[in-house]
């Protein structure tokens, strides 16, 4: 009965973020954003600033999240992402709340978006608003923007896989991420991301939420430099090895913990 | 350089370069879905035919090029033009 009453009282509060989420990101794209905008002339700062208004809101949202004992938060090597300006920092996606939830513990945090999000009905205002990086950019404008992002000291978050995980297949990176690391010969910060029991994943009903209440683990791990790779290969040779590396990385990390 | 010496040369890029397996370059293998090359390879291959021929190529005069040997047709038309 009361694992039940428990039950009904995560849907509920699940269902009540969800709402947060969506409302809160769009009331801030249609509010905060232009208020910023009237405030703020120098492009650089506004985004800056808008960045920041998403930084606070995914704070307070996963400290109430925590508040309400919604789902456990289980933080490691935090000390590591003191050092993450100026790097790229790159996670594994198993669920929806990655990104809240790096954003959360990165004040300054840019990050390279996908499209479909990019253009969604209910969050591309803000992802646009707050001046991200769209992965459908041509080659070079992407890699100025990421350039960019390097020379303004700000955590350069990118997801290798593209999207969430798909539930029960090998996780597959795409090469981007490795490409644009090379280029601009930076650091690779490795954040590993798990929650147990599995929820919010690709393909997965908000409703359908775990028997137990889960537990979201963000482990910041091993810094990866870049620099030397290309002293034996060119470019897109070191750029598959460096993928090969990360995979293998995570391999072990998702196997092993 | 004729059209077969340039298709060779695209294929030893996409063996050397992209480590992509000498087996799978054929002339109808697709460079995004055979090959598994993506836009930024595709740019570092323009690059090299560029080197190559001694000619400025923009990204647009490949966008209609899919496989491999519409890359040869295409780089042997530009350097046609030119001629």
């Amino acid at each position: 009965m009361l694992d039940r009453l428990g039950r009904i009282y995560r849907i509920l509060g699940t269902g009540f973020f969800f709402a947060i989420l969506f409302g809160g990101g769009a009331a801030i794209a249609a509010i905060a954003f232009p208020i910023v905008g009237l405030t703020t002339r120098d492009p650089r700062l506004r985004r800056e600033r808008n960045q920041y208004i998403i930084h606070l809101l995914f704070r307070s949202y996963i400290g109430s999240m925590r508040l309400m004992r919604l789902a456990f938060f289980d933080y490691r090597g935090l000390d590591k992402l003191r050092d993450a300006p100026g790097r790229m920092v790159i996670a594994n996606h198993p669920s929806l709340l990655d990104v809240v939830m790096l954003m959360a513990l990165m004040p300054r945090a840019q990050c390279i978006v996908k499209q479909s999000l990019w253009e969604s009905p209910y969050l591309g205002r803000l992802v646009r608003g707050a001046g991200y990086i769209s992965n459908a950019l041509p080659t070079e404008q992407l890699i100025e923007a990421c350039r960019q992002s390097i020379d303004d000291k700000t955590c350069l978050i990118v997801f290798p896989e593209g999207t969430r995980t798909t539930p029960g297949e090998p996780m597959r990176l795409q090469r981007g991420f490795a490409n644009v690391a090379l280029m601009l010969g930076l650091d690779i910060q490795l954040v590993t991301i798990t929650c147990t029991p599995p929820t919010l994943l690709k393909g997965q009903k908000w409703y359908a939420i775990p028997p137990r209440r889960p537990v979201f683990r963000v482990d910041v791990g091993e810094m990866l430099s870049v620099k030397h790779m290309l002293n034996d290969h060119g470019r897109p040779l070191a750029a598959r090895k460096l993928v090969r590396m990360v995979s293998a990385y995570y391999e072990d990390k998702l196997a092993n913990g | 350089m004729s059209r077969d010496e340039l298709y060779q040369q695209i294929k030893s890029y996409l063996v050397d370069v992209f480590e992509v397996p000498a087996d799978k370059v054929t002339p109808d293998a697709r460079l995004y879905e055979d090959l598994d090359l993506d836009s930024i390879d595709a740019v570092d291959l323009i690059v090299k035919l560029q080197d190559l021929t001694d000619q400025k190529f923009k990204p647009d005069d490949f966008k209609s090029a899919r496989t491999v040997a519409d890359v040869a047709d295409r780089v042997d038309a530009m350097m046609k033009a030119q001629a």
